[in-house]
């Protein structure tokens, strides 16, 4: 009898672990992209989401949402306040950054990467001169930022080594891809 | 009747305590002299077992010698405080970890109500059952550590692993201030599994010792080796275990990663918890104490 009940609760113990992490979609934004840009001494953040759409039934729609700050904290702050729903980061593969930073405002963008905890740290990197134009491309994909990962991946995984956790562990300023838009289309360096 | 011996489970209950919340905090993680002062941490852990164990077996020997009946009581204090301590260090831990890496939308006050719910559940169980779980939980985590090891040694940079053997005065410090932290309650293992198995072996106390660093060796060089060693982690396990990913299908292997803290995690607080009441039984019932 005890045998059974302890089997029968590591088998319903097993069929628990679909409810971790559970989210209703219509309650979040799922960001697919995030980019960070200067504007005057102010840190910029924009953010790619999609959610499910208002107008069909099994589609989705793409959102900017942008915020700024004089830290990347007060930035990300702002960007939040401006919303009703949560941000889902679990979905976001893309990191993208104006070319305007320096090193040390680089690392301290990484820093923040890194420390939102569900923003998982093997997204790519890349820079742009317009993250916000870039964001707001029409691309054959719905995100800019699958596309991106897309060009990544096609391009071979040990090509550019732009991951997130790549890119800490080395002290030495790495050079980025450069991701653009030519002709309505993503054109990767 | 038979009585069993419970000499595996013994050294699985101490290799468990022995990572505890430690696996979760990585303490030397974001040192360049990482393995130095890792390796200085586990001399002080091996000494101080090996002088608990030494203490123990001498105050819980039978007899009714007063000097012995002193030591017990000396002894039991200084258990039940590195206990508590244990406790409530592993506990807030363990529930920062949960509010903000595994469950952050969960409020942290039901976070806390769950762990306090465990607590309770471990001091009512019996020590037998308690270091069953042990045995059970110890071969699955470490099956979990070595798997993970594995799987990721393709994404390895061996580049990041620097052999750094120079010990600062600093360094020292550090390696005592981890060894105060997180292996001192080791005390309170030690006369556990003394009051569950009558006496207790150094040899046992070290192959759990030697069997719990290692799991936090295991973990440290994973982390360093796949995230570098400048630090800017705040749980660098879990980061180092979620970069690795095989196709579509496997991919954010988390969650053998909190299948791992929660091992470490409940044994120790399952020691730290049981050790009180056993001792409480010990004082009132038994006829030598």
């Amino acid at each position: 009898m005890k045998k059974t009940a302890i089997i029968s609760i590591l088998i319903s113990l097993i069929s628990l672990c679909g409810c971790a992490g559970y989210r209703e979609i219509q309650r979040g934004y799922f960001v697919t992209a995030i980019g960070f840009t200067k504007q005057s001494n102010d840190f910029g953040i924009v953010l790619e989401t999609l959610s499910p759409s208002d107008t069909e039934p099994s589609g989705e729609k793409s959102n900017i949402i942008s915020g700024s700050g004089k830290t990347l904290d007060a930035a990300y702050g702002e960007v939040n306040q401006s919303l009703t729903k949560s941000l889902y980061f679990e979905h976001c593969g893309a990191i993208v950054v104006s070319r305007d930073f320096t090193e040390s405002e680089m690392s301290e963008i990484f820093d923040f990467c890194t420390n939102l905890y569900t923003l998982n740290i093997d997204a790519y990197v890349a820079q742009t001169d317009d993250v916000t134009a870039l964001f707001e491309s029409k691309t054959a994909d719905e995100s800019v930022g699958y596309s991106i990962i897309g060009l990544i991946k096609n391009a071979g995984n040990n090509t550019f080594s732009n991951q997130l956790y790549q890119i800490k562990r080395r002290d030495a300023q790495t050079v980025l891809p450069t991701v653009s838009v030519q002709n309505n289309t993503l054109v990767l360096e | 009747m038979e009585k069993h011996s419970y000499k595996i489970h013994t050294l699985a209950c101490v290799a468990l305590f022995t990572a505890g919340n430690a696996a979760i905090m990585q303490p030397f993680y974001g040192k360049s002299n990482f393995l130095a002062v890792f390796l200085l941490t586990a001399l002080f852990s091996a000494s101080f077992a090996l002088l608990s164990v030494a203490v123990v077996n001498l105050a819980f020997k039978e007899s009714d010698s007063r000097f012995r009946k002193i030591l017990r009581y000396i002894i039991a204090a200084a258990a039940v405080l590195a206990a508590i301590y244990g406790a409530f260090s592993t506990v807030f831990d363990y529930v920062t970890f949960l509010g903000k890496a595994q469950l952050p939308q969960m409020h942290t006050a039901l976070i806390a109500l769950a762990t306090l719910g465990f607590i309770v559940v471990f001091i009512k169980i019996s020590h037998t059952a308690i270091l069953k779980y042990c045995l059970f939980m110890a071969a699955l985590s470490v099956a979990v550590v070595v798997l993970l090891f594995g799987v990721s040694v393709k994404l390895f940079d061996f580049a990041a692993l620097t052999l750094d053997a120079s010990l600062s005065g600093s360094d020292c410090a550090l390696s005592f201030k981890c060894f105060l932290k997180y292996f001192s309650p080791i005390l309170a293992a030690v006369l556990f599994v003394t009051l569950a198995n009558g006496k207790t072996k150094t040899v046992n106390i070290w192959g759990g010792l030697g069997v719990g660093f290692l799991i936090l060796l295991i973990t440290a060089v994973q982390s360093v080796l796949i995230l570098g060693n400048s630090g800017g982690y705040e749980f660098s396990y879990l980061y180092a275990v979620s970069v690795f990913s095989s196709g579509n299908l496997f991919s954010r292997l988390d969650g053998f990663v909190y299948f791992l803290f929660f091992a470490t995690v409940t044994v120790k607080i399952a020691v730290c918890a049981k050790l009180l009441p056993l001792i409480i039984r010990r004082l009132v019932y038994a006829k030598h104490f």
